[in-house]
């Protein structure tokens, strides 16, 4: 596949870009993963991924196959509201600071993170801190299932329109039983 | 260079009493009473401080974010520097990434000390060497970064010359380490930005108090006057001249060259970004159009006759877009010619007819009378021959050219925040143009959308049009910069801050690259009046706070006192006028806390990092200057947040609060090496949203010394925060609880469930230091 522009198009960090990702692969690499997280950011609030559910509930739903949730900014409270309480509140810059240290020991204390996906951060500054995993966090996989495309990550979608992309969020809940 | 010093302690002859007389080859540093002992680090090296830098980088790990995965700064280049890869010079991402930063941090040192000395020289021409430096009964520390940094109290304005010298001296040595085979070290290159934000905040404050003195700026005074700011503040039926930039010098003769002719106030003169700031501390007639976000949309308007550019934060299409609408452009300083004829060696006279003959268009007067006078003059002539000039297209003109939109996105992708251009345009099509209204706040003007366009569809200038009704009715009030603060605020405020009765002193400052326009910075700083914080302002956010108005009409200005007091908010000026603000927290060490200032920046530094709860929050971070202020801040010991933009900066300083490491200090009175809790977590910070940044503000006043009742109000602060925005308690309050005379009397109960959960101990409370020094007893 070739690889897709940068949704911010001056984005483009260098050589090395994020691979394309498919519902498929996404729902793969959740499933290989032994310890997964997930950075939800205040873009998602809001956001419909079909008739009844929005990003929160899409959130919750990976939460439920064992997927860790950090809220940044003020994005927990939209779970707290919803009765969901197993959320981390945490800057986005913070969680991603203890990511590139592999001797942490993760939100559980059980142990550090093989998989992270982003998702519903401000494009610019999530692209920010994917560009300090990819270069610091390097026993680490990034996934971002934001509707961009987001070059620092080790894999994201391309440009997506919203259908598509909503599209493919709730294939990866059907594929990993989430539904 | 080698110097030699001569000291004389006491000479007590027939023909001469002298005491302490220092003496070097060719200066005299010092030669009256003085009584105050020099420090450890009179005019600093860049590495007098590495040991002080090194204690920050060590506890807040920077935290890198590339712009770039490549260095192409030399010709080895371009080298990928991924994957752990080194360049061809042997650089790693980190260094690199530190470089960049530095040579950031240097651009806006440079830009400011520049300025400083150009400032400092013209009024040294304009009024004299010997120019009395004095603010007035209230404020006897006139200089406290110079006096902290360079050991000596200027007392004339050829005294700041040797201050300028020292500035340029260190940012070229500063500069000369980024050289190809020179520092290779990311922790060495942190410790050269800190120094570069030093100097920065030094020249801040040569250039503010140079001007204060000359031009006769208001001296701290909290009730200085309410003036207009907006976007439709001028009245069209005089001449109006627009000034654009930071350097007043220019601003200043236009207003005096008015007065002399009896001119004052039937010529409009506004300013956009920090030169407004300062034309309205000169005269209280001149008026603020806006932060820099309003440059590009304002001159589109048409409605300046006359454009005045002096230096920083100009656009560098500035005369392409003066051309769109007929306006002049008139350029009078080196750092920016903009590619115009220099006219600066003609009369006056002969420079107006040659514009007005049509044989020149635009031209650069690097003396400021001069440029003056012309401005003036041309001002009066032009603006009856473009009266109903009309720069923006009427409602049928927007709908043929919203027609052309081919939709297909480009604009919205070349966004800096991301706006949705590219749907708005498609209901412009149909005759509705609020969708395209609605952009007009969070709009910062940069124009990327227009270069963007495959079919050449002037974006901005149709959001521009479509909020023409908002605009042209944004008539707000903004106290005008009132420079330092004074000492006997310091007086009564000190102990406050320091025991914590006042929660905390937020700084909002910097530039107009906002994530949703400007609001949040003025709903910001109303959340922390309306808790008794002190806030303080200066630059593009000050000017933002004063433009949005409550449901009865009236601007934080209006509403809160301008003094340097709880629920008071100090504007303290420009740019430059930052200085004031770092000022006030090194007086609150000096004056409240008797620490001396004299060339003693590690002690003070020390001193504001553990008990001076202050945290600047520069929401727009966007020039190369607001990293230097802000480098400078952090390496004094204030926390500064920036928003979501501010991650472009490559590198943040970050604590993590729950590796205990590295969070000790030793204890003064004992010399034990203790722990003092996260306090302050971070040291920078991007924050995503309003929220967090609130959260994070109340959060970073928390300072190791705080005492029982000083936690306990900004605990309460930080939970009431949290809990408002986050939804739920905070899961670190026992990182901030250091004893039960900690937790807030109102939250105890459920505090105590927390710490009863998390296994709290109580700790000893502290005289908590970096510095080894400063231990009064070493135990054995």
């Amino acid at each position: 596949l070739q690889t897709p522009k940068p949704w911010q198009i001056g984005n483009i960090p260098g050589q090395l870009q994020a691979n394309v990702l498919t519902p498929e692969v996404a729902a793969n690499m959740i499933k290989r993963a032994n310890r997964k997280l997930l950075v939800i950011g205040p873009k998602s609030i809001g956001v419909k991924i079909n008739d009844k559910e929005d990003l929160i509930d899409f959130a919750v739903k990976l939460s439920k196959i064992g997927v860790h949730i950090v809220a940044t900014a003020n994005t927990s409270k939209e779970f707290v509201a919803r009765g969901f309480t197993d959320v981390y509140p945490m800057g986005i810059v913070e969680i991603t600071n203890r990511l590139r240290d592999a001797e942490w020991k993760g939100l559980d204390g059980k142990g550090s993170y093989d998989l992270i996906i982003f998702l519903g951060g401000i494009y610019y500054l999530e692209s920010q801190v994917l560009a300090n995993t990819k270069h610091f966090a390097l026993t680490t996989k990034t996934l971002t299932f934001d509707r961009f495309y987001h070059p620092n990550a080790d894999w994201s979608f391309p440009n997506l329109e919203e259908n598509e992309w909503c599209k493919s969020l709730n294939i990866i809940l059907s594929k990993i039983g989430g539904v | 260079l080698s110097s030699a010093e001569l000291s004389v302690k006491k000479i007590d002859s027939d023909f001469a009493r002298i005491e302490n007389l220092r003496l070097t080859i060719g200066k005299i540093i010092e030669e009256e009473e003085w009584t105050e002992k020099i420090g450890p680090h009179p005019k600093p090296s860049i590495t007098t401080l590495r040991e002080w830098d090194m204690k920050i980088v060590q506890r807040y790990d920077p935290f890198y974010t590339p712009s770039c995965d490549m260095c192409c700064m030399c010709t080895f280049g371009k080298c990928d520097l991924t994957k752990n890869k080194r360049g061809g010079c042997g650089i790693t991402i980190q260094a690199q990434s530190a470089r960049q930063y530095l040579l950031t941090c240097l651009i806006g040192a440079t830009c400011h000390a520049a300025h400083a000395r150009h400032l400092v020289h013209h009024l040294i021409q304009k009024f004299g060497r010997d120019t009395k430096i004095s603010l007035g009964n209230e404020v006897e520390i006139e200089a406290p970064i110079t006096r902290l940094v360079m050991g000596i109290r200027p007392k004339k304005l050829g005294d700041l010359e040797q201050v300028c010298e020292y500035q340029e001296e260190q940012l070229t040595h500063l500069l000369a380490s980024c050289h190809y085979g020179q520092e290779g070290s990311a922790a060495d290159y942190e410790s050269k930005s800190l120094h570069a934000g030093m100097l920065d905040n030094l020249a801040l404050e040569v250039a503010d108090l140079a001007q204060i003195v000359g031009f006769n700026f208001p001296k701290g005074d909290p009730n200085a006057p309410l003036v207009d700011i907006g976007m439709g503040v001028l009245d069209k039926n005089k001449p109006v001249i627009l000034c654009i930039g930071h350097n007043v010098a220019p601003g200043v003769e236009i207003i005096d060259y008015l007065r002399k002719k009896d001119l004052y106030g039937k010529v409009e003169v506004a300013g956009i970004c920090c030169t407004a700031h300062d034309i309205t501390r000169y005269a209280d007639k001149a008026k603020i159009i806006g932060p820099v976000s309003r440059q590009k949309k304002y001159v589109r308007s048409g409605i300046a006759d006359v454009i005045v550019i002096d230096e920083q934060c100009v656009r560098t299409d500035i005369v392409e877009e003066a051309d769109k609408v007929n306006s002049v452009v008139i350029a009078t300083n080196e750092k920016i010619c903009a590619g115009l004829p220099d006219m600066s060696h003609h009369t006056p006279d002969f420079i107006v007819k040659e514009f007005l003959s049509g044989k020149v268009k635009h031209a650069m007067i690097l003396d400021p009378v001069k440029a003056a006078q012309v401005a003036v003059e041309l001002a009066l002539e032009i603006a009856p021959r473009r009266e109903g000039f009309k720069s923006l297209p009427d409602e049928k003109e927007l709908i043929e050219i919203a027609s052309k939109c081919i939709n297909c996105g480009w604009c919205r992708r070349a966004c800096p925040e991301d706006l949705a251009t590219d749907e708005a345009m498609q209901f412009a099509k149909k005759g509705d143009f609020q969708r395209l209204a609605d952009l007009y706040e969070a709009c910062v003007g940069c124009g990327r959308c227009e270069g963007a366009c495959r079919v050449g569809i002037n974006v901005l200038g149709l959001i521009t049009k479509a909020a023409e009704k908002v605009w042209k009715e944004e008539r707000c009030k903004i106290r005008v910069g009132r420079g330092p603060i004074l000492d006997t605020e310091i007086r009564n405020v000190g102990q406050p801050i320091v025991m914590g009765e006042i929660p905390g002193v937020i700084a909002f400052v910097g530039c107009a690259n906002y994530p949703n326009g400007g609001k949040e910075v003025a709903e910001m700083a109303e959340e922390f009046l309306k808790r008794k914080y002190i806030v303080v302002a200066s630059g593009c956010a000050a000017m933002d706070i004063g433009l949005y108005k409550d449901e009865e009409g009236r601007t934080i200005y209006e509403k809160y006192p301008g003094d340097f007091d709880a629920g008071c908010i100090a504007n303290t000026g420009s740019c430059v006028s930052n200085a004031h603000i770092m000022g006030a927290a090194i007086k609150i060490a000096n004056i409240f806390a008797r620490r001396p200032l004299r060339a003693n920046y590690e002690e003070i530094a020390d001193y504001i990092l553990n008990r001076v709860g202050a945290v600047g929050v520069v929401w727009g971070a966007y020039s190369q200057k607001a990293l230097s202020i802000g480098t400078g801040a952090i390496r004094l010991g204030i926390p500064v947040i920036v928003g979501p933009h501010g991650g472009k900066y490559r590198k943040l300083y970050l604590g993590r609060k729950e590796l205990k490491e590295k969070w000790m200090a030793y204890d003064a009175r004992t010399g034990d090496r203790v722990y003092i809790g996260p306090a302050p977590e971070h040291l920078s910070y991007a924050a995503e949203t309003k929220e967090e940044a609130i959260v994070m503000a109340a959060k970073l006043c928390m300072k190791p010394n705080d005492t029982f009742k000083g936690r306990q109000i900004k605990l309460t602060h930080y939970i009431d925060f949290y809990r408002k925005y986050y939804g739920k308690m905070p899961d670190d309050i026992d990182l901030y609880v250091r004893v039960e005379g900690d937790i807030p009397i109102t939250m105890k109960d459920e505090i105590m469930i927390v710490l009863k959960e998390k296994g709290w101990k109580e700790q000893r409370l502290l005289d908590p230091t970096l510095l080894k020094r400063l231990i009064r007893e070493v135990k054995s």
